[in-house]
């Protein structure tokens, strides 16, 4: 038998994960499409027929997003009834704001940008543009002020009979944990997008097919993805983790690996977590770096996860450890590679430059692992707590239904997005080989014979 | 307070099935009424950039349920596990149907999608119809609120009721006839030629349904849920809404008589409207009824109180209005009469 609280979190985390692949990307591909199209406003011909490119694959990710989001909003009642029982005055809200403000936005216009280039001609497609960047962005803040109150509570106060009130719609608003979660999480979308972009770039100059287009997107998404790569680290990573290690302490013990207490604790760069010893097994450590990192100072004292009761550690040590050592060692090879394109693009190299081209076509699914390691670490560092310190995850799942319904309905997504990504791998494939060039009309729809 | 925030979530779901309504209609149709690629096109350009705006109201209605009645929504959805789990499998093949031919060109592959969105279009409606029956009828509730019912025991209504019974078949019936006149009004409304024609056709078949089925379902549920018959003896002056909707129902008929085909389109849509109130009001101030009435769900007993509400209204009311500017904007961008000849250009 398996616990139907396990089911329970597994089908929500993989749905939302795999949801999570489609937004990061549309998210970012959104500001480079309109930069694309701001770009084409003064006469350049290439970053028009970019933007008509990038915004098939746009329309097409799009529609997964929204496909895949509806289960989540669904999930809520249907698997986290007790959660919404308690707390859906709270987090109604910022859903119900994200469908009526950021949604409604997104769809009245989504058609007329992927559709209605013709008909609106240059100024109103690229405003048309600037409008889908900022309700993607929005919704995007919505959904992160949902998980910030799970992350952290403001602005809540909890009724005797254990209900949670809404005090202050402000305060959950501008919760400070939405605001750097935000900038973190939005900055490893525009890195997703940028490196999407320049992966198809340099496939096409690899494969020596659409070379003109391609050079100069590559360009852009390069300078696109240099600083929103440094950024993701310096400052919002780090005040990610500044903010994880003041208010969850145990999160960041456990995700950094820290066992014990420590003066001059060093920060672990590679090893795997032994729990039956407590320690790190194989670690290659940076002596003294963990403290100066969370406290400026070499030598200061870092909590260890020993300091914590053991019923108040996450339940998954190692998935928690490797998810946010994967991210941060993707987050460095993002810099890495990201700064050496840069170097080459303005010495005017880089699409001649094979090896680095052959990199960047190769770092495709990087971005997308490291969103989804990022948010592994997020999540699953979270627990026990559904609500951090107030409610048991335990406490927030449904308990009328039976694990073997759950079992079901697990299986049926696993089912059912498995379909929906062969057929988009297959979809976007076809975008991708017919090239940006022979999309040099603006067209409405894709003919039959085309 | 409650009663506000109760009769604008029922005006959002209405909403929801009003505009949804008319391109899952549509949905239907397109398989029945097409004769060849350029009709189909031209069927579905009259939903194609509307869909996913309609769908919003679903998910935005959600968000006002949760907020405004979190022991309503986490009790109905829970309880509803299954089925809203097929509903929400549904909706991701209606949306990939509608979609994907954009991207294909292959005259098998497109077929087989429009296939795809025939069944899953039909589903919907006919779920639509039997969820909002189940929700009417009632539930088994126990003490805490909350039930798990199964997909159906006996098809009777009685101590044992399953999501399907004669009376919820009958809704999802209904419901389909419904939509699938409402749909077949847009199209009249928003094509020509021999589409515009067949849809006339259907819409003048379906009416007679609609009227037909209206009436069977006001009686029956008359008698389903005693809870009407307490609530229209007491305060009779609600039978406004079904003479309404009935009223709303002739008109339209007659408005497509008359060749008034986007007024005929906008009054089935009353007729949507005036149903799902009078189905609400029944059973007011309840908002899922128990089969044992000690354990209603009331719209009191599943909200956060009315001072938390009041403060809500300050960004919902301005947040709907900007809705209104972004649906004009949307509807308006569709073309007058979309024709076959004129696909090409969009």
């Amino acid at each position: 038998m398996i616990d139907s609280l396990l089911l329970h979190r597994v089908q929500f985390g993989f749905t939302a994960s795999f949801h999570y692949l489609f937004p990061q990307l549309t998210m970012g591909l959104a500001l480079l499409i309109f930069i694309l199209k701001c770009i084409g406003l003064k006469g350049n011909l290439w970053a028009d027929v970019a933007a008509r490119f990038w915004l098939k694959i746009f329309g097409l990710t799009f529609l997964m997003g929204v496909v895949t989001g509806i289960p989540l909003e669904f999930q809520f009642g249907t698997n986290w009834a007790q959660l919404v029982k308690s707390t859906g005055s709270i987090l109604g809200q910022t859903l119900a704001m994200e469908g009526i403000f950021a949604f409604f936005l997104e769809s009245t216009f989504l058609y007329l940008l992927i559709f209605g280039e013709k008909k609106l001609g240059k100024r109103m497609h690229c405003l048309v543009s600037c409008l889908l960047f900022l309700g993607t962005w929005l919704s995007g803040y919505f959904i992160i002020c949902t998980n910030a109150f799970l992350q952290h509570p403001v602005g809540y106060q909890i009724g005797e009979d254990g209900v949670y009130h809404l005090t202050s719609i402000w305060a959950l608003l501008s919760n400070p944990w939405a605001i750097k979660q935000y900038l973190h999480t939005m900055t490893g979308s525009v890195i997703t997008g940028s490196f999407t972009m320049a992966s198809i770039a340099a496939f096409h100059l690899l494969k020596q097919q659409h070379q003109e287009v391609s050079r100069r997107y590559l360009t852009i998404a390069v300078l696109v993805g240099f600083p929103a790569s440094i950024i993701a680290a310096m400052p919002t990573g780090d005040w990610e983790a500044k903010q994880v290690q003041q208010h969850q302490p145990v999160k960041f013990a456990a995700m950094e690996g820290h066992f014990h207490t420590e003066d001059g604790a060093g920060l672990i760069i590679l090893g795997q977590p032994n729990l039956q010893e407590m320690k790190i097994d194989n670690p290659i450590i940076i002596p003294k770096a963990l403290s100066f990192l969370t406290h400026d100072s070499w030598n200061a004292r870092v909590k260890g996860l020993t300091e914590y009761d053991r019923d108040l550690w996450p339940d998954n040590i190692e998935l928690l450890y490797f998810s946010y050592h994967i991210m941060a060692g993707l987050g460095t090879l993002f810099i890495a590679l990201m700064g050496v394109s840069l170097l080459l693009v303005l010495k005017e190299k880089l699409h001649t430059s094979r090896l680095v081209l052959w990199l960047l076509m190769l770092s495709l699914p990087f971005p997308f692992i490291a969103n989804t390691a990022g948010w592994f670490t997020a999540e699953i560092g979270r627990q026990p707590w559904l609500i951090y310190n107030l409610m048991k995850t335990a406490d927030g799942a449904s308990n009328n239904i039976s694990q073997g319904n759950v079992m079901f309905t697990l299986l049926g997504f696993m089912g059912l997005y498995l379909l929906l990504s062969v057929l988009y791998f297959f979809l976007v494939t076809r975008i991708i080989s017919r090239g940006p060039e022979l999309l040099n009309q603006p067209e409405s729809e894709t003919e039959g014979a085309a | 307070m409650e009663t506000v925030w109760l009769i604008l979530l029922v005006l959002m779901i209405a909403t929801y099935i009003v505009l949804d309504g008319f391109d899952l209609g549509v949905g239907v149709l397109h398989l029945l009424i097409a004769r060849d690629r350029s009709e189909q096109k031209q069927i579905m350009q009259s939903i194609a950039p509307v869909w996913d705006g309609n769908e919003v109201w679903l998910i935005a209605a959600g968000g006002t349920m949760m907020m405004a009645f979190p022991g309503f929504l986490s009790s109905m959805f829970s309880g509803f596990y299954l089925p809203l789990t097929m509903v929400v499998w549904l909706l991701i093949f209606r949306a990939i149907s509608i979609e994907l031919p954009h991207y294909l060109s292959d005259s098998l592959w497109i077929h087989f999608w429009n296939m795809m969105l025939f069944v899953a279009s039909g589903l919907l409606i006919i779920i639509l119809g039997a969820a909002m029956a189940n929700i009417y009828r009632g539930v088994p509730l126990d003490a805490k609120g909350s039930f798990f019912e199964p997909l159906w025991t006996n098809f009777r209504i009685g101590q044992q009721t399953g999501i399907l019974d004669w009376y919820t078949i009958l809704s999802g019936v209904t419901s389909a006839t419904f939509l699938l006149h409402h749909g077949a009004l847009w199209l009249v409304a928003k094509t020509d030629g021999r589409v515009q024609q067949h849809a006339r056709q259907a819409a003048a078949w379906l009416w007679f349904g609609t009227i037909g089925l209206t009436v069977i379902i006001l009686i029956a549920s008359w008698f389903v849920q005693p809870l009407a018959r307490t609530s229209f003896s007491e305060t009779p002056w609600k039978i406004i809404l079904p003479l309404a909707a009935v009223l709303s129902l002739l008109v339209s008929g007659y408005l497509r008589w008359k060749n008034k085909n986007m007024p005929a389109f906008l009054c089935s849509g009353l007729f949507i409207y005036f149903v799902i109130f009078t189905g609400a009001a029944a059973i007011y101030p309840n908002i899922l009824p128990g089969l044992n009435p000690e354990y209603h769900l009331t719209i009191y007993n599943t909200s956060p109180g009315p001072e938390k509400l009041t403060t809500t209204l300050y960004w919902w009311i301005p947040g709907i209005l900007l809705v209104g500017v972004y649906f004009t904007i949307l509807f308006r961008s569709l073309p007058a009469v979309i024709s076959a000849s004129s696909e090409e250009d969009h």
